[in-house]
């Protein structure tokens, strides 16, 4: 049987050798490549949220714009802030909605009209501040007649139905030009209608409507990116 | 405040105390929270001198003429139920209604819509 040569250890041709010495330095190389591109992340954005909480009011949109921000993302930092900003105004309209008493609820109910628009809650309403003396206020979601003659009067006949209009004559014009003409002047068109006959907070209401699942729509992308 | 009663006797309000809420204990949290919380009040009247009918209208007709902002229709003015109508000849048509009214429960009627028989 043949045995090892007893003696020192010396190299022996390896025919690979070179092929594996490349392939080592092709790997590092690769891992130094990766680390580089991890080393350029932001260590302190403060990281995006998942679709569900980017749904929340003021909260998903304002934290969904500092990582936009953070991140260099500045379109999409503007987009929600913007949002977060219209969540902020609408809290606002809320809460002095609540303030101001927020829904009439009718003293006596065993009045022919308890709810009756110009005996109960217009008195009511400029009582608490949401119309001047005088000051004319337009059913702007639910009208008073057509189809709205179907709805019950406690529930049209409520401040969140009731859009100030401007004090004076331009308010009786205003309000008459949004279903008929007026002394002359034509009948406002649907933009005009929708412009001068609904309130700040149903506008601002509808951009967040449309805006929030968008955003966070284009968040769960740039993620699966 | 003059109080008017169907029999045309006139009381004058002379003190008013507040009794506190009023209401059952589930409508008065409700109220609460809107702040329309309802009152008992307690009225000191003192009776004066009578007033015809032909007084009570009077009286009346010219209060809606002297605050027109009370008892504007805007809807009416706006004409949302019909042709736009003329803020005063709303107003005249209110104070024709409380003169041709025969009877107090009939002046409420044609004020506040009510139908109060009487």
């Amino acid at each position: 049987m043949a045995q090892m040569p007893r003696g020192e250890p010396r190299s022996v041709p390896d025919p690979a050798g070179e092929q594996y010495d490349e392939m080592i330095r092709q790997e590092r190389l690769k891992r130094q490549g990766a680390e580089a591109a991890a080393a350029q992340q932001p260590v302190n954005s403060v990281g995006h949220p998942g679709f569900a909480e980017s749904l929340i009011p003021v909260w998903g949109s304002g934290r969904e714009a500092v990582a936009d921000f953070q991140e260099g993302d500045y379109a999409g930092a503007a987009l929600n802030g913007a949002l977060a900003a219209s969540d902020l105004f609408l809290a606002g309209s809320i809460a002095k909605g609540v303030a101001k008493g927020g829904v009439y609820v009718a003293k006596n109910v065993a009045k022919k009209a308890p709810y009756a628009w110009k005996t109960e809650v217009r008195p009511w309403m400029v009582k608490q501040g949401y119309l001047k003396p005088g000051q004319h206020g337009h059913h702007w979601a639910i009208p008073q007649n057509g189809w709205g003659k179907n709805v019950p009067d406690w529930l049209k006949n409520q401040p969140w139905n009731i859009k100030a209009m401007p004090e004076g004559p331009a308010g009786a014009q205003m309000h008459g030009r949004m279903t008929n003409s007026y002394k002359g002047q034509t009948q406002f068109n649907v933009v005009e209608r929708y412009v001068y006959g609904t309130p700040a907070w149903s506008k601002v209401a509808t951009g967040a409507a449309v805006g929030h699942p968008a955003a966070a729509a284009k968040a769960q992308s740039d993620k699966r990116r | 405040m003059v109080l008017v009663g169907r029999d045309l006797r006139c009381w004058k309000v002379v003190g008013v105390v507040d009794l506190g809420v009023a209401r059952p204990f589930g409508e008065r949290v409700l109220r609460f929270v809107v702040g329309q919380s309802v009152h008992r009040i307690e009225q000191e009247i003192a009776e004066s001198e009578s007033m015809t009918l032909e007084q009570l209208k009077a009286r009346a007709a010219s209060s809606i003429q002297a605050n027109p902002d009370d008892w504007r229709d805007d809807e009416a003015i706006a004409g949302e139920a019909g042709p736009p109508r003329d803020e005063q000849e709303l107003l005249d048509e209110l104070a024709a209604a409380v003169r041709a009214a025969p009877s107090v429960p009939q002046i409420i009627n044609a004020l506040y819509g009510e139908q109060l028989e009487g």
